[in-house]
């Protein structure tokens, strides 16, 4: 029964973001500024982050780390240091 | 809902429908129907803006007020409109083409602000609100 409610509030909520995307392309339509109406967020972007550089680095690492790994790769430069003895460590 | 999203797909087919009719509208020469275009870009920008915090209300009590309000208020436009082409026609203020482009064009549009009206309804009130919502709007 809850998960029908679920799906069912869902689904509601669906509907609500096509029809506030259904006002969106009506504004456009007919020329209409749609700041005047949607102030804040277009409703589009409302289930996601968009395409940050954030988001877009990390869909990059999480691409080639491995999913159990909780470590995080830390990129630090190499700096390469001469020794006394003339030779060079990193 | 099922009804609702219906509601929603009507409305915006009929509002792309009848852009080109408004623009025809505006490039009439006549002034009625250049005014009346822009009037309806107006009606549509004064149905958006009020039903907007339907979508986030902070009154959840209001939202019954809001929408019924937006429905008679689409009415009223409607009732207005008629009587000012009516009287404008009269006094040749318009031609036979703009006359029909006219009352097409307002036929649609107010059909579609009534769908999308009606599909706020059945998405954001309660049962009982709905049953007196369309108690009152069939009334």
């Amino acid at each position: 029964m809850e998960e029908i409610d679920a799906a069912s509030i869902a689904l509601k909520n669906e509907i609500i973001h096509l029809l506030q995307e259904c006002q969106l392309y009506t504004l456009r339509c007919l020329g209409l500024d749609e700041k005047l109406v949607f102030d804040d967020r277009l409703p589009f972007e409302k289930t996601g982050a968009g395409n940050c550089l954030t988001r877009i680095f990390s869909t990059a690492f999480s691409s080639f780390i491995h999913p159990s790994s909780h470590i995080i790769p830390v990129f630090r430069p190499i700096i390469w240091k001469r020794k006394k003895s003339g030779n060079w460590s990193e | 809902m099922i009804l609702a999203s219906r509601n929603i797909m009507n409305a915006t087919k009929n509002f792309e429908s009848i852009r080109p009719g408004i623009d025809d509208l505006e490039s009439s020469d006549a002034g009625f129907p250049n005014r009346q275009a822009s009037r309806f870009r107006k009606r549509l920008l004064s149905l958006l803006t009020e039903t907007g915090p339907a979508f986030s209300p902070a009154d959840p009590g209001g939202l019954y007020q809001t929408i019924t309000h937006a429905f008679e208020k689409i009415e009223a436009e409607d009732n207005r409109f008629i009587e000012e082409t009516v009287k404008a026609s009269s006094a040749g203020d318009i031609g036979e083409n703009d006359l029909s482009g006219l009352f097409l064009v307002n036929r649609l549009f107010t059909q579609a602000c009534r769908m999308m009206v009606f599909s706020m309804k059945d998405l954001l009130l309660t049962p009982e609100q709905i049953l007196s919502f369309n108690r009152k709007t069939s009334s």
